[in-house]
Formats: structure tokens, C-alpha cells, sequence
């Protein structure tokens, strides 16, 4: 029995086995890419981070000309943030994400919203959403 | 009064005798609730005769609670009342006359000197008094009995204006319509005026019959007598038929009374007991109905329809609301997306509220955004402790169309405002110990089909498709059959210790479409993580305005208990609704309503009390013991469920084991009954207290 505790926390990713939820993780690591790209202003990452609705929207508002066009030379590798998120409750598929910096004190009232789009197995920000708490 | 109006009043007081008895007897019968259907629209709508009766019904009440305004101005100070005020400026507008007749009667004869209306208010004027209808002011009235109780202070019950009231005026208005209808509104408008008070005098007078056009008065009285023989005759059969029944408990001269039209001073209490005699007088009730249609040719004044039997009758002429007379559009919310099956409502009196709160749907909108979106957006936020019944706001502006059907700005209907709302997130002001009474008792009537049983039939039924209004006539709303109302420990914990509570129980939320933030987009680090859309409340104040102004307009007259306009920023800290708050001062001033930006403009403005007594401290004792009895009925009744669905799930297990958890579930059931009956006792308890408690300080 104990051989077989072992052998499966040998082959299981830390990060899952201690109380975070591979969801979790996962929307967690998308915001923080999301937020490397525009902080690096990687518009080829930014793009793959989103759904093609959302990316039509960015565009149309001038959001990638307004902060692709910069350049920045030292990139940023990590960034610390505050994450929580929610699971929609009807719509499948369906995340609500809210970050802040960890000098804010609280989190404001937009959050993202991440879905899964058809024939994809990533989570991608689709929109964003006012949710008054 | 001649032979045959007495003859009817015996008819009217009878039927109206027979049909308490038969719906107090057999109030959860079909058959009880169809025979008193049947006897009510008779009673309602079957001749002249009754329709006289009850307008001089309707104006002794009327007139009643008018008075007893003025002989409670010592207390009340009438002139700091605007809505008292604004009414009875319109009974002047209603009838030019009116001043005079009070002049000339005592002992209203004091107020001739400088003016009724100026001595009354001290000269007060206020110019934004629209002309009302007849119906109008009785329900107007019958409003403020409800929202403002201590006006009418000393009105015994029996005068305080009712449902049949209401249908009375309904029937005054709809004469004046059906002559009418092709001409322009103004002339319209007089002539009805003339028509109301010609029928006010005909109730004095019962010698005249309303002259209408075409009508020949003799043939009319005629055939009415004919046919008032045949229902008189169709009575008696019935109560012949089923005297045995009544034998029991009446006397035979009781019988002899109602047989010959001669109630005397005395009729015997019905009692009903057997659903098989039920069947056989709803059987010789629907005979009865029979001969109605014959009426149709009749009746010039008012047609009646001949009864479904099935429908709501009572809730005829309560359909259309102000706010509906806009014709908003209406969406089936259910059909677009049901919420989780966690998700609860509650219900709420239409009297508790006092507030419209102006919202606007922020980040990631815009003014085509469609209802439907934020509907869906509501109820993806359910979580397990918070689930979201539907859109939290009740009603929606949007500015340019609601992106779906709607092309032009349009009110959408949101959360149905019998319901409450989720859209505040913070607390009212402290209540007074009066007005926080008064949520309770509406707690208990109107939250837990727990409480209701099964008789919930005021509940919303199911809507079927979007569709506006006014163009179909079809009053959509929002099911909540498939689902259950929130808990009534959810309301009462509602109630802080300040007396303080949640402000969507007494609130209005109004959201406008679109986003007024100032600032565009979320922020890290100094850079922008995506640009939304703002606008700026200067771009559509030209067509915001007036839209919210109608809005507010229609929801005062909904809610007469309606005082102030607030943003949403005055029950939390928040952005919302942007830019929208420089325009709400606009709003106020055409709709005649406060409007507060904070709690302390409103705190400062206002007296707001709450009682520091020892009975009010009683009273929330008891209300905090009441709330963990609830909590625990709720967990017990949880754990019930648990163990029943581990049941059915456990298909394998032994009889004993069912056993043992049927033997549990008896137990917990056992435990509930002695929870609730210690809950009734302390709420009886708290009655007492309250009964027995001071006032507020």
C-alpha cells in the first residue's frame, strides 16, 4: 500500500496534488500568459490566448495597434497576481476569471470570461464581462 | 328602492352569502373554486341595477377615505404628504364640482373661506397634476390604503376600498370608452369626466338609468326583469336541491327566506362538506350560467363576456400595469436559459417599495447589448452558495434596440417585480420597528410554498415566447413553477440588528444598457489589458432621459410607496452607472422624486428611526431564534433529501438498511414538527410583543 502511495506521487504533477485543481491551473496559467503578452507585447501569443470573436473586437477597438505597436526589451519571465474564478453554472465549458494586482485591494468588477472553443482543448478569453458582486 | 331592486339586493345578498360559504368551504376544491368564480361574475356583472349599487358603494368609500384624510391632518400634516397631496388635487381635476360640493356640506364649510384645497394645504400648489380617470383615482386610493395605512387611521374596514371597488370603476371607465373610442383624446377625456359624474349622481339617484344613445330604458328594464325572474327561479331550484344537505345546520325558515327573495335580518352559514353535492350545485350552476349570454344583447353600458370558468376572473383588471401601458418588451428568460436547479426566489409585496435604483451593465456591453445576454451572464455566476434565479435587474433601457428584434430604444422587462431582485448588493437605511413589521408579515405571506402548500396560485405561470404587450395583449411572465422560493430564514436574516435591510427586497432595479464607465478597460501594471467601449452619458441624454423618465413615471404609479431615485453606487462601493449619475438630479425633477447620490445625503434629508426599546430588542431576539429554527428545518429537511436520494441511488443495498433510513427520515420528521411548532409559538410570541411593545423613538 505504501509502495503505491509512492509510486503515485512520484508520477503526479505537484502542483495538482496539493489542494489546486487542474482548472485551476489551467485558467490560472492562461491569465498569467495573457498578462505576459500584453506587459512583452508578444501580439503572436496574445492572439493564441484568444478566441477569434474577442480578437475581432480587440481589433475593431484599436487595442492591438495601441499596445502592439511598443516595443519592450526586457521581458518579463513571471508576474504576480491575485486570480480568482467561477465556474459558469448553466453554460458548459464556461469560466469567469478575475485577477488584480496584488497591491490592489480589491478586485474590481470586469471579469473575463474563458470558453473552450469548438474542436479546441485550451481555454481561450472570449469576452469580458460586469459582474457586480 | 322598488319591488324588483329589492328583490335583486335579496339575490345579490344571497348569492353572495352562498358563495362565501361555498369558498371558505372548499377552497382547494375545483369545484368550490368554480362555483365562486361563477357567483362572483354573476354577482359582478349582471345588470344595471348592480353595477348603480355599486358605484354609490364605491363613492361612499371613496368619499369616506377622502375624509378621513382631512380629520387625520392634525396628526399627519397632510401638506408634507405630496402623494396624499397630488390625489387629492386630482379628485379636483377629476371633478370641477367636487370643491363646491365639500364647501356647501358640513363639515367641510370652515375650508370655504380662502379656498378647500388652499386651506387645506396651506397653499401648496403643485402643477404636475394630470387629469385622472375615475378608475385612476379609485385605485390610486386603494394604493395609498395599502402603502400609507396611518392616512386612514380610524376607517373602519368595512369602508376601505376593495377588489369590487376597483371593477366598478373599471366598468364606470369602460362606458365612457365604448362611446367614445373615435374621438381625440381631450374630448375623450371630458366626456368621460361627464360620464363619471353622471353615474356619481346616478348612484344617488336610483330612479334614472344611464340614457345611452339607442337605448329604449323600457325595453331594457324589461327584459332585464325577464331575465332576473329566470335567475331568481334557477336559485331557488338550487337551493331546493341541495337543502338537504344544508339541513344540518339551517333552519327551515332560513330556507323559506331564500326561496322567496326575503332574507330578512338573517341567512343561515352554508356549510358545504360532500364534493358529490358540490358537483350537483356546480352542475345546476353552470345552467345557470347558460342563460347569461342572453344578456349580450342587453347591456349597452358594459358587455360582459360570458365566464371561462377555468381562468383567473379576480386578476382581470389588475393585468395591465403603468409600466406595461408603455409596452415593454417582454422575454421568455426561461426559454433562453434555466437557471441551475439551486437557484431560489422569493416573492415580495409590491408595498415594500420605496426605491429605484439606476444601474448601467458596464464592461463588455454596449446600448445594442441584448437582455438576453445578461440574463445569461446572471445565471452563469451561480456558485453553490449563491445561485442566481435569473437576470437580477427588473427592468432594462436600451438605447439602440435590444439586439435582437426591438430596432428602437426600448424598456425590457428584466426579473419580474413581484420578485426580489439582485442587483443592490447592500443594506436600506435603518427602518422604523412599523415598516419592518410590515416586511415580516410579507415574508411570511408571500415566501416558502413551504408555507403556501400547494396554493400558490398567485405564483407567475409560464410565458411562452418575447412578444410586446401591447400588441398582442398577452401578459407574459416568468415560471417559477419548476422551481423553489428561497427560505424564509434568507429574508428574516435580511432584517440587520439596526433594522436595516437588504436593499433589493425594497428596491426597483433599472439597468440602461451600455457602458458609462469613465475609465476604459482593466488595468495591470499600468498597462491596459483590453479596451472596452465607453460612452459618455452627454452622447444619449437626449434619449435616456425621457425613456427613464417615463420609466420612473409608470413604476410611481405601480408603486405608489415609491420615494426616491438612487444609483447603484448609493448601496455599495462601486463605478455604477458611471455617468449616468449626473443625469439622475434631471430625472427627479420631471418624475417629482428625491434623488440621493449617498446614504448620508439621504440620512441627512430624512428622519430615519429605529427603536432602541427593550420590545424592539425582544423582537429581534425573537427574530434571530426564529432564524435558526428555519436553519436547522433546512438542514434537517436537506439531510431528509440526502437520505432519499441515497436510497433510490442504493439499489443494491438491504431492506434493513431502507429500513433504518426510513426510521431516520421518521425521526428528523418528527424533530421538524417540534421545530415548527416552536417556531409558531415564538412567532406567536413576537405577535405579542409586538402587540404589547412601544413605538419608535
Amino acid at each position: 500500500m505504501i509502495k503505491f502511495l509512492l509510486v503515485f506521487i512520484f508520477f503526479f504533477p505537484i502542483e495538482t496534488t496539493f489542494g489546486v485543481l487542474p482548472i485551476e491551473k489551467e485558467l490560472k496559467d492562461l491569465a498569467n500568459e495573457y498578462i505576459l503578452s500584453i506587459l512583452n507585447k508578444d501580439e503572436k501569443k496574445y492572439k493564441s490566448l484568444i478566441t477569434k470573436k474577442y480578437l475581432d473586437e480587440q481589433i475593431k477597438n484599436n487595442f492591438l495597434k495601441e499596445t502592439f505597436s511598443k516595443k519592450v526589451d526586457n521581458k518579463k519571465k513571471k508576474v504576480d497576481f491575485d486570480f480568482k474564478f467561477k465556474k459558469a453554472a448553466v453554460t458548459k465549458d464556461k469560466y469567469l476569471i478575475n485577477i488584480k494586482e496584488k497591491k490592489d485591494a480589491n478586485f474590481d468588477e470586469n471579469w473575463f470570461i474563458a470558453i473552450k472553443e469548438k474542436n479546441s482543448k485550451r481555454y481561450k478569453i472570449h469576452s469580458i464581462q460586469h459582474m457586480e458582486d | 328602492m322598488s319591488t324588483t331592486c329589492k328583490q335583486i339586493f335579496s339575490l345579490i345578498l344571497a348569492l353572495n352569502i352562498f358563495q362565501a360559504s361555498v369558498s371558505y368551504s372548499q377552497d382547494t376544491s375545483k369545484y368550490g373554486e368554480t362555483c365562486k368564480q361563477l357567483l362572483e361574475w354573476i354577482y359582478k356583472e349582471l345588470t344595471l341595477k348592480n353595477l348603480d349599487q355599486s358605484i354609490e358603494r364605491t363613492n361612499k368609500k371613496l368619499l369616506a377615505s377622502m375624509l378621513i384624510t382631512i380629520k387625520n391632518n392634525k396628526s399627519i400634516k397632510l401638506k408634507n404628504h405630496p402623494k396624499l397631496l397630488v390625489l387629492w388635487k386630482s379628485m379636483k381635476e377629476l371633478d370641477p364640482e367636487f370643491e363646491n360640493y365639500l364647501k356647501k356640506n358640513r363639515p367641510y364649510r370652515k375650508f370655504s373661506k380662502n379656498g378647500f384645497f388652499t386651506q387645506l394645504f396651506g397653499g401648496l400648489t403643485l402643477d404636475d397634476v394630470n387629469t385622472v380617470s375615475y378608475f385612476d383615482a379609485i385605485k390610486s386610493w386603494s394604493k395609498l390604503q395599502i402603502s400609507n395605512p396611518e392616512y386612514f387611521k380610524g376607517l373602519p374596514s368595512e369602508l376601505k376600498l376593495d377588489k369590487w371597488d376597483l371593477v366598478t370603476a373599471k366598468l364606470v371607465e369602460d362606458a365612457g370608452k365604448i362611446r367614445y373610442e373615435n374621438e381625440d383624446k381631450e374630448n375623450v377625456l371630458k366626456e368621460i369626466t361627464t360620464l363619471s359624474n353622471r353615474l356619481k349622481r346616478l348612484a344617488i339617484d336610483h330612479t334614472e338609468l344611464i340614457a345611452l344613445d339607442g337605448m329604449d330604458i323600457n325595453v331594457l328594464k324589461k327584459s332585464l326583469e325577464s331575465i332576473q325572474n329566470k335567475i331568481i327561479q334557477k336559485m331557488k331550484d338550487i337551493t331546493e336541491a341541495n337543502k338537504g344537505e344544508f339541513s344540518r345546520v339551517c333552519a327551515e325558515e332560513d330556507f323559506d327566506d331564500i326561496i322567496n327573495n326575503n332574507p330578512g335580518n338573517y341567512v343561515c352559514p352554508i356549510e358545504i362538506t360532500s364534493s358529490k353535492n358540490l358537483t350537483l350545485i356546480q352542475e345546476n350552476l353552470i345552467q345557470l350560467a347558460e342563460i347569461i349570454p342572453d344578456i349580450d344583447n342587453l347591456n349597452l353600458v358594459y358587455k360582459p363576456e360570458v365566464p371561462v370558468l377555468s381562468s383567473q376572473i379576480d386578476n382581470q383588471e389588475s393585468n395591465q400595469s403603468a409600466v406595461d401601458s408603455l409596452c415593454p418588451v417582454e422575454i421568455d428568460y426561461m426559454r433562453v436559459e434555466k437557471p441551475s436547479k439551486s437557484a431560489t426566489y422569493n416573492m415580495r409585496s409590491n408595498a415594500i417599495v420605496d426605491t429605484v435604483v439606476i444601474h448601467h451593465t458596464g464592461d463588455g456591453t454596449n446600448l445594442k447589448t441584448n437582455a438576453e445576454a445578461i440574463h445569461r451572464g446572471h445565471i452563469d455566476r451561480t456558485t453553490d452558495n449563491d445561485a442566481w434565479y435569473m437576470v437580477g435587474y427588473n427592468y432594462l433601457v436600451s438605447l439602440g434596440g435590444n439586439g435582437s428584434s426591438i430596432e428602437k430604444p426600448a424598456i425590457i422587462k428584466g426579473r419580474d417585480s413581484n420578485f426580489r431582485g439582485a442587483h443592490a448588493g447592500g443594506f436600506t437605511l435603518p427602518l422604523s420597528i412599523d415598516k419592518i413589521e410590515e416586511l415580516m408579515n410579507t415574508f411570511q405571506f408571500y415566501n416558502c410554498r413551504d408555507v403556501l402548500g400547494d396554493d400558490y396560485s398567485s405564483f407567475p405561470t409560464k410565458q411562452i415566447q418575447k412578444k410586446n404587450i401591447c400588441e398582442d395583449g398577452v401578459q407574459n411572465r416568468i415560471s417559477s413553477n419548476d422551481y423553489n422560493c428561497g427560505a424564509l430564514a434568507s429574508n428574516i436574516a435580511a432584517v440587520k440588528s439596526n433594522g436595516s435591510i437588504s436593499g433589493n427586497m425594497t428596491s426597483i432595479g433599472v439597468a440602461v444598457m451600455g457602458n458609462f464607465s469613465k475609465h476604459s478597460g482593466k488595468r495591470f501594471m499600468g498597462e491596459k489589458l483590453y479596451n472596452s467601449k465607453t460612452l459618455s452619458v452627454s452622447q444619449v441624454k437626449a434619449t435616456l432621459v425621457p425613456k427613464l423618465v417615463e420609466l420612473v413615471n409608470a413604476l410611481k404609479k405601480d408603486y405608489p410607496g415609491i420615494k426616491k431615485i438612487v444609483p447603484h453606487s448609493y448601496f455599495k462601493r462601486t463605478e455604477c452607472p458611471g455617468t449616468i449619475r449626473s443625469v439622475l438630479s434631471e430625472v427627479g425633477l420631471q418624475t417629482g422624486l428625491k434623488v440621493y447620490i449617498t446614504k448620508s445625503e439621504d440620512r441627512n434629508d430624512n428622519d430615519y428611526k429605529y427603536s432602541s426599546s427593550d420590545s424592539y430588542k425582544n423582537y429581534l431576539k425573537h427574530i434571530a431564534k426564529i432564524t435558526e429554527i428555519e436553519k436547522k428545518m433546512i438542514k434537517l429537511k436537506t439531510a431528509i433529501n440526502d437520505l432519499e436520494s441515497q436510497r433510490y441511488q442504493n439499489t443494491t443495498s438491504t431492506q434493513s438498511q431502507i429500513n433504518t433510513f426510513e426510521t431516520k427520515t421518521k425521526e428528523i420528521q418528527k424533530e421538524i414538527r417540534t421545530q415548527q411548532l416552536r417556531k409558531f409559538k415564538l412567532m406567536e410570541l413576537k405577535d405579542i410583543l409586538l402587540r404589547e411593545g412601544g413605538g419608535t423613538k
